[in-house]
């Protein structure tokens, strides 16, 4: 945990936030969560998958972006090499805060911006400015507010989501053996996906019912982004080459 | 302190029937003496501060409710510490039972501490409620915020609130001091944040006022007038007017009605007070005098002279601000305030 403050715009009139991606950044990162809400996104670049939260059995999904715990294969010396970068990644130093506001004798949860101040991305001579000249929002800030609103609404969609999958039995543990070379191979653990055979075995009700629920296009989703293992091999196999190269 | 103006009583009125158009026209307070009489939570109350309560809790759905809460020394005022940087009472959620216990535990005490649940909408905790203890304002064609009052005895610091107040009370005996728009030079109001019940108060102690500090305060209490009411009373508060709200009895409810004689489309005024405190009031003096004649040409004076000698087609904001105009100056002024 940071250092986490809610954004204003008196405290943090100098705040700039470093946007381009790089390993001491915070961008050096294996697998990131994602969300329903931007599965469409995500699965042009990255496999998608599940994991269960083994303390509170929760479910969340996760993009893949290497092999190893820090391992971004997306990642260059030039910035994050992909058309889409995910919303808890884009979202910078910024996280949402919930301020309880009485209206009317009734508690009423108003979203507010936090910033963690101990993030690497945030800096006062760097990067985009978070307010304007005056205090207003900049156009930055207003995109990171729509990208925090997203994942807020992701995570209660991923909620709504895994209940459907769930009653419907179509989350299935799945073993990845990444065999990027006939000496490396690399064994990815803990991760579920929609079992094909048994979403293309639904039928009647319960298919009209996960189709009603705006999923079955996300179990779709989540299938086709598989193919995206074979991109993340070749640019594993590209960076294996050219460390080879290298010495 | 005394007030020897008594507000006028209107009386005879049904809680079914309230004259409504009558008072906003009039722009005066009144008292409508028994207008809520017949209702069953003041016939309880009438019997005894545990009937109320009873009565109450018969409706309670379990939600915690906002709730003030001070200790005796504050002597059932919310209001500021001494320096005026905070309350000097918490804040906190509670269940009605939990309230109504505290209450009851110090019933009889001469100076018990604070227990306050101010304007607490009736729907979002007390279904039921309204369908025996009503007003009737659909007749009026209006949908007045409906919200309940419950405490010891406390003091609600004397402010103004936009809207007009139908202030009904249920248990307990009230005392209100009103005082006209125009006194708010006279009564020497406080921060504009924090404030102890979401509009700023006068920070004269109304129990024992200090003269020395607010000698402008004798020239308010010429104009103020008092209307003191019985269980089944009620105030009428017109829009803007200054009021202090003394509940009397060990254990007082209130209920009241605010409604916006403006449409919805129309944001408060408060938002221009604090962009023109920004904007104008510390600009040299000849400027501020133009800029108040040109407050006075375009604002303050009739609404259809600064677009009356121009075509229709081409007045804009100087004509009539319908929903549509409204979402025109709310996108201009927001891209204009984001700098």
């Amino acid at each position: 945990m940071g250092r986490h403050v809610m954004l204003n715009n008196v405290t943090h009139r100098n705040l700039r936030v470093i946007t381009r991606h790089a390993a001491g950044l915070g961008d050096d990162v294996g697998s990131v969560l994602t969300f329903p809400t931007e599965y469409g996104d995500v699965q042009r670049e990255y496999p998608i998958f599940f994991r269960k939260d083994p303390a509170t059995g929760e479910w969340f999904s996760v993009a893949i972006l290497g092999f190893q715990k820090n391992e971004n294969l997306f990642l260059d010396e030039t910035g994050w090499r992909a058309s889409y970068v995910p919303g808890v990644i884009a979202r910078g130093p910024f996280l949402i805060g919930f301020q309880e506001q009485d209206v009317g004798g009734e508690v009423r949860k108003n979203p507010v911006i936090h910033v963690d101040m101990d993030d690497p991305r945030v800096s006062e001579t760097e990067g985009e400015p978070v307010f304007l000249p005056q205090g207003g929002n900049s156009r930055y800030l207003e995109r990171i507010g729509a990208i925090l609103e997203g994942i807020h609404t992701g995570i209660e969609a991923g909620k709504a989501m895994f209940a459907e999958f769930e009653r419907c039995n179509l989350i299935e543990p799945v073993k990845v053996e990444v065999k990027v070379s006939e000496e490396e191979h690399y064994d990815l653990v803990g991760l579920y996906t929609i079992s094909e055979e048994r979403l293309r075995a639904l039928d009647g009700d319960a298919l009209v019912r996960l189709n009603r629920s705006g999923f079955l296009h996300g179990a779709f989703l989540v299938l086709s982004s598989m193919n995206n293992m074979k991109k993340l091999i070749d640019l594993k196999q590209n960076r294996l080459r050219a460390a080879a190269r290298a010495s | 302190m005394e007030v020897l103006r008594k507000t006028r009583v209107l009386e005879g009125y049904p809680a079914d029937n309230p004259p409504l158009e009558q008072l906003v026209n009039s722009a005066r307070p009144a008292v409508l003496r028994g207008l809520i009489k017949d209702w069953p939570l003041v016939r309880a109350g009438l019997g005894s501060a545990q009937e109320a309560m009873d009565y109450l809790r018969s409706f309670y759905n379990g939600k915690t409710i906002g709730t003030c809460v001070g200790d005796s020394s504050i002597g059932g005022r919310p209001f500021y510490n001494s320096d005026f940087t905070e309350l000097n009472t918490a804040h906190r959620r509670m269940r009605l039972e939990e309230v109504l216990n505290l209450i009851r535990e110090h019933l009889h005490e001469e100076r018990p501490p604070t227990f306050y649940i101010p304007s607490t909408t009736i729907d979002g905790c007390l279904p039921g409620f309204r369908q025996e203890n009503t007003v009737s304002f659909a007749a009026h064609g209006i949908e007045p915020i409906r919200s309940i009052w419950i405490g010891n005895r406390t003091i609600a610091s004397c402010h103004y609130d936009a809207p007009n107040n139908l202030a009904c009370c249920a248990v307990g005996r009230r005392r209100v001091t009103l005082f006209p728009p125009e006194q708010i030079v006279n009564l020497y109001p406080g921060p504009l944040e924090p404030t102890p019940g979401g509009q700023a108060v006068s920070i004269v102690d109304f129990a024992n006022p200090d003269f020395s500090r607010y000698p402008r305060f004798r020239e308010a209490l010429l104009s103020a007038q008092l209307a003191e009411l019985a269980p089944g009373d009620a105030v009428f508060i017109p829009s803007m007017w200054w009021h202090h709200i003394e509940a009397l009895s060990p254990f007082n409810t209130l209920v009241n009605y605010w409604w916006n004689s403006a449409p919805a489309h129309v944001p408060t005024p408060m938002n221009a007070l604090h962009y023109a405190m920004w904007t104008l009031r510390d600009r040299p003096e000849s400027e501020k005098r133009a800029w108040k004649a040109v407050f006075e040409y375009y604002v303050f004076g009739p609404s259809d002279r600064a677009g009356a000698h121009l075509p229709e087609q081409a007045r804009g904001a100087l004509g009539p601000i319908d929903d549509d105009k409204a979402r025109q100056l709310r996108a201009m002024l927001l891209n204009a305030l984001n700098r």
